[in-house]
Formats: C-alpha cells, structure tokens, sequence
C-alpha cells in the first residue's frame, strides 16, 4: 500500500520535474505540449512547477474572475500568505424560480454555495463550519490533494459533527474546472444542494484571452408539487432539473457583447443524469474536461456538450452574432417545469360537449392537453401552492414554453454588464413571419397541396381527431394574437373576439384575461 | 202478596233500566297524556263536524313539502290503524259502565194445569245476590282496566308517532343518498365517456376502456339499488300516514346535527316515570293487587252465585202465596281457594314482569343513549373533518389536474370519493335521528324493546317489527 503511494507520488513528482525544466528554458507551455511529452502517466493541467511559491493570485490581475449566474463568489482573505476561506454549512429556503421554493442545504445560504476560485499555486485554508442537523464533509472532487484532504466521511476523515468547524488546508498544483460537494451521506446531502463549482485559474496564461468566463452547475431534484422539502429517496423521477440550481424561467441569462470570447463551465452533480447541453446560434470547442485543459488538437467543435454525472466540461466560442439564444439540456423532459408524467396521452382526443358534461360535476373543470402542452403554462389556471406547473415566461414573440435546465445568452452590439439587457431587437427583415399571399405566389407555393402518406385509420362514428378544429387553448396556432401579422393568408378573420375558455360569458376584444378566474382568453371561431 | 207488589220488586231490583254510554271514553285522558309527551293533535273520527276539520288540516300539511314533526301530525290524524285502537276505550268504557250494573234480575216463570182445578202459577224474580256488595269493588277493577286501556291507546300512539319519525328520517336519507347516487353515476359516465374519447383517439387500450366501462355499469346497478331503497323507504312512510298514493312531499335533506344534545342526566329515572310501557306494568299490578284483595275478601264466595229474590205461587185455589226465595252454594268441595290462589298468582307475575321490565329499560335506555352520543360523533367526525378533507382533496386534485400533474381520471374519481364520503354522511345523520328519535321514544313514549315475554304479555300489543330501532342499518 505504502509502496503504491510512494510510486504514484513519484511519478507525480517526475512529471512535474519534467515541466519545470520546460519552463526553465522560457518556452510557453501549453496543454498540447505537455500531453505530447508524457504520454504516460497522465498529465497534470500546470502551467508552473509545484515547488514553486507565488503570492496569492489576485482577481482582475492574475485572472478574469469567474461569473457565476444566480449565484456567487466566495470572498477570501488573506492570511501570512494563504489564501483563508469559510463556508458554512447550514439549512434555508431556496427559490428555485418565482412561484416554488424548497428548504435546502447549502453553503453560506445558498445553493450552489458560493463559487470557489482560486490561481494554480495558491495556498489554501478552507474552514468548513457544520450548522446542518447532521453531520457532513467536503470532498474538494477533482483536486489533487493529500489523501487526508479528501473529505470523505469515515475513510479521510472522521465526520464534522454538527456545530463544529474543520479545517481543510492544502496547496493547489492544477487549474481547471472543479467542484465540491458534501461527502457525508450523499444521497440525502447532494439530493438537497450541496454543491458548488471550484474554479483554479492558470497561474500563466493559457490560450487565447477569455473576456467573459460563466460557471454553471447543473442539478435535479424531486420536488412533489405542493412540498417544500426536495425528496432525496427519489432515484430516477426529478421533475425540477436546474442550472445553478435555478429552473427557467428562474434562469438568469448569460449576457455577452457581441465578439467576446465566452467560456462556459458546467459541472453535474445530479443524481443520476448526464446533460447533453445545446447552444443555439454558435459552435464551441470544448476546452476543458475535469481532466484539465484539452490538447487543441483534441478539442471537439460542436454545440451540444454532454456532461455527465461528477463530471465537469467547458466550452469556449467567440460570440459574433448578436441576439438571444436559448442554451438548455437537450433531453426534452429536462426542459420542462414539474409535470405528472402518469397522466393520460391527451393529444389528439376530441373534447367536443364533454367539458359542460363533466362540469355538471367538477364546476372547475376544462380539458387540456389535447394538442401537446404548449401554452399550458400561460392558461392562469389555478395550481397547487409552491409549485412551477409548465411554466415558462412571456417572451417577445409569445410565451417560452420552456423549463427546467434552460437559459438564454444574450448578445448584444452594445457594451453590457452582467445584467438582462431586455429582449433582442432583431433588425427588420430578420424575424420569421407568416407567409404573405405576394410571397407564395412569387414562389409559387400552394399550401393546398395533396402530401402523400396515409391519413390516421377513423374510427366508426367517431370524427378524426386530426382534422377536429382546435376547441382549446392550448393549440399550437393560438401564438400571441397582438404579434400575428394580419398578413396570415390562412383564413385570419379581420376582427377576432377573445373568450375565457372556463366562462364563455367572459369575452373582449384583445387577449387579456378572465377577471373570474385569471385565465387568458382565447380566440373564438 | 199480588202482582202490583211482584212489579213493584221487579221495578226495585232493576235500578234505572235504560244506561247511556259516553262516546267520549277517556279519549281527553289519552290526549291529556299525550300532551304532556309533546306529542301533536291527535282526533278519533266519530262522524262529527270536526271530522272534517281534521280532513281539511291534514290536506293543509301535504300541500308542503314536510318536516318530520308533520308527518307525525299527518300520520296520527290520519292513520287508520289508529282509529281503530281507539275504538279500545269504547270497549273499555262500555266494560266500566257494565261493571256498575246490578245483574239483571232473572224471572222465572211456571204454569201447571191440573185437572178440575185452577191452574198453578209458580213465579220468582231472583237477582244475584252479592251484586249488590261487590258492585263498588267490580266498579273499581273495570275502572283499572280502563285505565289501562288509555295508557295502552296513548303507547300506541306514541308508537305510531315513533314509527314515523323512524320511517320518515330512514325516506329522507334513501332520497338524498339517491341523489349522490345520482352525481357518482354523472361522474362514472363522464369518465366512460372521456375513456371513450382516448379510446377512440388511440391513446388508451381496449383494457383500459372496458376497466372505465365496467366502472360505469356498476354504477348503473347500485343506482337501481338505491332507487329501489327509496322507494320501499319512502312506501313504508306513506302507509304509516295512511295515504293512498306516495303523494307527500317530504323536504328534501335530513335536519342537520342539532347544536345542543338532549340532556342525557337522569334518563333512566325519567323512563321510569314517564314510558308508558312501564306505566302500564306499574298501574297493572296495582290491578292484580286488587283484584287479589277482592278474591280474598269474597273468600267462600268468590266462586259463588247467591241468588236472592221473590217467589209468588197462585195455588190451584187461586190464593197467592209470596215470600222470599234464596240459593246458595254449599261451600263443600270448593271453599274459594283456587281463586285466590289465581289472583295472587296473576298478581306476582304482574309484579316480576314490572321488575324485568324496569331492568330492561334501564339498560335499554344506556344503550340507546350511547348510540346517540356515538352516531353523533361520528357524524361530526363526517361533517367537521371528513366533508371539508374530502372537499379539500376534490379541489387539490383540480389544481393538480390544472398543473397537469393528474389527469381527468383521477379528478373525476376524486369528486366519487367526495360524493361517497357525502352519502356515508347522510347515513351518519340518519343514525344519529334514527337513534334520538329511538331514545326519546323510551323515555317518554312506548318500549318497543321489551325483551321479556312477561313484559311482551304485559304490554298486550305486538311490536312491528319494522318499528324497531334495531332495525335500521
């Protein structure tokens, strides 16, 4: 066991002896030229030697700090020289996005704890103050550190008991994108926000400038509709899935002036699910595993990332074109708000005269569903307290019927901060609009044309469901009536009286809602 | 002595020959006792005026929809069972009048004819002997049966009112459980229907459909159950207030739980002193006892028939001769012993049946007041935390349907199991009226409950077994 050790921190050593002479020659080194020198063992991501001391790396000088999107950076004094930190672990609510809240674990009240960011060489003192009713560890996960540093409960340490503090102290010998989470009871203590991102600068630059640097952890959670506590038993079912612990449209956007360099850091430490995350409007490189830098010869071009579990990734691209772009988790499911997924299949179900039937009997009664959940968010309907049925927001062109691990980057022309600028003004001319009649004929599209293909089989005596008019407001066509252009060649009428589909006595004539019970009003036939 | 005096004898020993008979016959006491049991108008059609009165009163009360106390009153003036009970205190009065007569005397006649001479008339006019002494004493007895009459005809009608307020409250609940019925059915056919629809959209199977089509039919089938209980109930109801046709409106909902109980304190000593039933064994011994102390005072002669009387005889000469007649038993082999022993016999059973009977209704009595405060706490427990939780999980599974976390079935078999905890309500409130009309009926009204056969014997009526509060459920 000994000897093992004592080969690994050889190794170790020899490696790091190997960059230190290559830096002893002046040369810049970059990742590309450190995996071509050792093949074996695997590189470390240094830019300098480990014995070697540096001042404490400062923000602003040393690096670009870290923005981390609805959350923070831990603060950190120094002390003879290190770098001193505290976290405290404790209980508190957490909003998740307006409308549902939970009691969770975190780091100083939050979850994520605050971001830790710290410069290759730094000397580290991390005290860890237990206010939980249980007790905890950290596990510093990715760092390369004395095994007595590792924080995990029972096999490096013993338990930090409730009411105590522990000191972790060590010296950082990498960069990269790492993380850190409770190591006591994982299930229980990670299932309720204990998490954070642990970003190591370079001590020497590497790669081409990064202007604006994003850290995105992403997580799930099983919060029943109605509850206020994360279910930590869940093992496969989370129906709130979030980026920094924030679920859209709790989101904050990432804000960019056009032409930045961006780098995005994400790091997952959900339970059980990967998330391959889509960027609309670029294609990145990714830069960076929790290995370290990518060579960049490696370097993969793309723009959806797949990040799994305990791992962390990070991308970089140069945002040229200005707008807002949708960034999320590409698994459809994780981009929704809570939802039953036991629910019966709606879609296609013809709801004609049943609504008055039922209502004989449930007076609040509607049928939804029947053609997909677009717009269900934006019905006003009363749902349980504490909870983000469907829920996506009001955009500039109608509602966003997105949820869960969903953002948006925001590219503007102009010098912007860290704060939503507002909706994209896109120029004229570049916004798709319905078809206008001079246009199909110049093309000489004819939207009544036959497509091949069998139609649905009908059942006896019962209409075909694909061709029975919309009866609900939650059809697909329904968009926002205010930003439709009159233009639409299909049989727009001119003058279009809205009705609330509970009470059809509620009618005006723009698309406001209900004031009997707060539904938006829908286009009548 | 001659034929005017024979007459005048005659005349003497037949004391006011022509005897009226009151038609009222107690029937003031009866509603006296009646009254002070709270019970409502009571009349006995005897073909006056009033009748009539009674008729247009009783059509007054079916023009509106009813309240228990109504039906009451519909069914004590209307019920024809009870018209005949009544005509008990005829029976009884007439027996009281008949107790004060002399026997009528008995005259005896004989003529002979004997040859050459004149004929021989042999005349005596007797009358019973003892009549004379034991008048008071039978006037007494025939007065206790009297008495008795009116308790047994006023328990019959606090029976009746009884039967009804059961019947009328038992009609009541199978009306509203019928119309939950009602609602679960709408919601069974909803989800058939909307199983339909998915089903005809492809989006459910052929087991799913048929699992929401059997959940319908059966439905259907307790309906029909609950349509026929409502009607036996709502049947056994319009007898009991003697209508020809189920023509009574009834309001439509059981009463709600009073705010107040009925004071439970010293029930079991009210029912001692105010049930008819144990009224009727008290006042029955204090019967026996005097019909023992007469059979022991008649002593030899209480099986006897003393004859005393005139006996004329017109010899063939025709001279009449007149003088006294007497017969009397020799008190040889039967010296009035089994008589006494009988009366003193009649008078212990008396006695035990009343005191099984006060063991009785003292437990009868516990029992009943235990399921009063037992019915009404459970239906509180319906009302004040059942209802509201079953109402509360309706409305959250529509905010859950809303947020599309459940869907339509499960709403719609929220709102059934809603609608269930509503029908298992009202069967909570029936018991509850059911179980106070039960132990208001013991303490001041007729004990159905007679558990004994000597206290069955005693009160002389066959319960209705529909009647009894252990009948219902």
């Amino acid at each position: 066991m000994t000897n093992a050790i004592n080969q690994h921190m050889l190794s170790r050593r020899r490696l790091m002896t190997g960059t230190a002479a290559a830096l002893a020659t002046g040369a810049v080194v970059s990742p590309s030229m450190l995996m071509a020198q050792s093949s074996s063992p695997l590189p470390i991501a240094t830019t300098v030697s480990a014995d070697e001391k540096f001042p404490p790396g400062e923000p602003g000088k040393d690096y670009t700090p870290v923005h981390t999107p609805n959350g923070v950076t831990a603060p950190f004094k120094v002390v003879d020289g290190v770098k001193v930190f505290h976290l405290i672990a404790s209980e508190f609510e957490h909003e998740f996005a307006p409308g549902l809240t939970a009691i969770c674990w975190g780091y100083d009240g939050r979850t994520p704890g605050p971001t830790l960011e710290a410069v290759e060489g730094d000397h580290l003192r991390i005290y860890v103050t237990n206010r939980l009713p249980a007790p905890t560890t950290v596990h510093w996960h990715g760092i390369l550190l004395p095994a007595g540093m590792d924080g995990v409960t029972g096999l490096s340490q013993a338990p930090i008991q409730p009411g105590e503090t522990f000191m972790y102290e060590f010296k950082l010998n990498q960069y990269g994108t790492y993380m850190y989470h409770s190591h006591f009871d994982e299930m229980t203590q990670q299932g309720l926000g204990m998490m954070g991102m642990f970003i190591i600068h370079p001590r020497k630059p590497v790669g081409p400038k990064i202007d604006r640097d994003f850290a995105i952890m992403l997580s799930e959670w099983a919060i029943e509709p109605g509850t206020r506590r994360p279910n930590t038993l869940e093992m496969t079912d989370f129906n709130v899935l979030t980026m920094n612990s924030r679920a859209f449209p709790g989101t904050a956007p990432l804000v960019v002036q056009k032409n930045q360099r961006v780098r995005i850091r994400f790091g997952n430490l959900g339970a059980m699910h990967h998330h391959p995350i889509h960027l609309h409007g670029f294609t990145f490189r990714i830069t960076e595993t929790d290995g370290g830098p990518v060579p960049e010869s490696a370097q993969w071009p793309g723009n959806t990332v797949l990040v799994t579990v305990g791992a962390t990734r990070a991308v970089e691209f140069v945002a040229d074109a200005p707008g807002d772009w949708a960034m999320h988790c590409h698994m459809t499911h994780h981009a929704m708000n809570q939802m039953g997924h036991d629910v019966p299949n709606m879609i296609g179900v013809d709801a004609g005269g049943l609504d008055s039937q039922v209502r004989s009997v449930l007076p609040g009664y509607m049928t939804m569903g029947q053609h997909g959940m677009g717009g269900m968010g934006d019905m006003g309907m009363a749902v349980p307290h504490n909870s983000l049925p469907m829920v996506g927001m009001e955009g500039p062109f109608g509602y966003i019927d997105m949820g869960g691990m969903f953002t948006i980057v925001k590219v503007r022309d102009a010098e912007v901060g860290f704060d939503d600028p507002g909706w994209y003004e896109n120029p004229p001319g570049t916004v798709a609009v319905a078809a206008t009649a001079e246009a199909l004929r110049r093309d000489g599209i004819n939207v009544d044309r036959k497509i091949d293909g069998p139609r649905p089989s009908e059942r006896a005596g019962t209409p075909d469901a694909s061709t029975a008019a919309p009866t609900h407001a939650a059809s697909h066509s329904d968009g926002n009536p205010a930003t439709t252009p009159a233009t639409a060649p299909t049989s727009a009428p001119a003058a279009v009286a809205y009705a609330c589909p509970m009470h059809p006595e509620v009618t005006d004539d723009e698309a406001s809602r209900c004031p009997k019970c707060g539904m938006k009003l829908v286009p009548q036939e | 002595m001659n034929a005017r005096t024979l007459v005048a004898a005659i005349a003497l020993l037949g004391v006011g020959g022509c005897v009226t008979i009151p038609r009222e016959a107690g029937f003031g006491d009866v509603q006296q006792l009646l009254a002070e049991r709270g019970v409502g108008r009571v009349h006995w059609n005897q073909g006056t005026a009033a009748d009539a009165d009674v008729e247009r009163h009783v059509a007054d009360l079916l023009s509106r929809p009813l309240d228990v106390n109504y039906a009451v009153q519909v069914a004590l003036l209307n019920n024809l069972a009870l018209q005949a009970t009544y005509e008990d205190l005829s029976v009884a009065q007439a027996d009281l009048v008949g107790a004060g007569l002399l026997g009528n005397p008995i005259f005896d006649g004989e003529l002979k004819l004997a040859d050459g001479e004149g004929p021989v008339i042999e005349l005596a006019v007797v009358t019973d002997f003892l009549d004379i002494f034991f008048i008071p004493a039978r006037k007494r007895l025939a007065g206790q049966a009297f008495e008795l009459a009116k308790l047994r005809v006023a328990g019959e009608v606090m029976s009746l009112a009884h039967r009804t307020r059961q019947a009328f409250y038992t009609a009541q609940a199978s009306a509203q459980a019928l119309d939950l019925h009602r609602t679960v059915l709408q919601a069974a056919e909803a989800s058939r229907d909307f199983a339909k629809r998915l089903h005809d959209a492809g989006n459910i199977n052929d087991l799913a459909y048929a699992s929401e089509r059997a959940t319908y039919e059966q439905a259907k089938l307790n309906l029909a159950d609950a349509e026929l209980q409502a009607t036996e109930d709502r049947e056994a109801l319009t007898a009991l207030m003697g209508l020809p046709a189920p023509t009574a409106q009834l309001q439509p909902r059981l009463p709600e739980l009073p705010a107040n109980e009925l004071s439970l304190d010293d029930l079991e000593q009210k029912a001692l002193e105010r049930n008819l039933t144990v009224a009727l064994a008290r006042r029955q011994i204090e019967s026996n006892a005097r019909a023992l102390g007469i059979t022991r005072s008649m002593g030899l002669f209480a099986n006897a028939e003393i004859e005393a009387g005139v006996a004329a005889e017109r010899e063939g000469d025709g001279a009449w001769a007149v003088g006294p007649a007497v017969s009397l038993p020799i008190p040889l082999f039967n010296q009035g012993q089994p008589a006494v022993a009988t009366a003193a016999a009649e008078f212990r059973r008396a006695r035990h049946a009343y005191g099984a009977m006060t063991v009785d209704i003292r437990s009868a009595v516990r029992a009943a007041t235990a399921r009063v405060q037992a019915a009404r706490v459970r239906a509180e427990q319906y009302r004040n935390v059942l209802l509201p939780l079953r109402s509360q999980i309706t409305q959250q599974t529509q905010l859950h349907y809303n947020g599309m976390y459940v869907g339509a079935f499960d709403l719609l078999r929220a709102k059934q199991d809603e609608v269930t905890a509503g029908a298992q309500y009202v069967q909570a409130l029936r018991d509850y009226w059911l179980a106070r009309s039960a132990l208001e009926a013991l303490v001041d009204g007729w004990f159905e409950g007679a558990s004994t056969s000597a206290a069955r014997s005693l009160t002389g009526t066959s319960t209705n077994p529909s009647s009894s509060e252990a009948t219902h459920d």
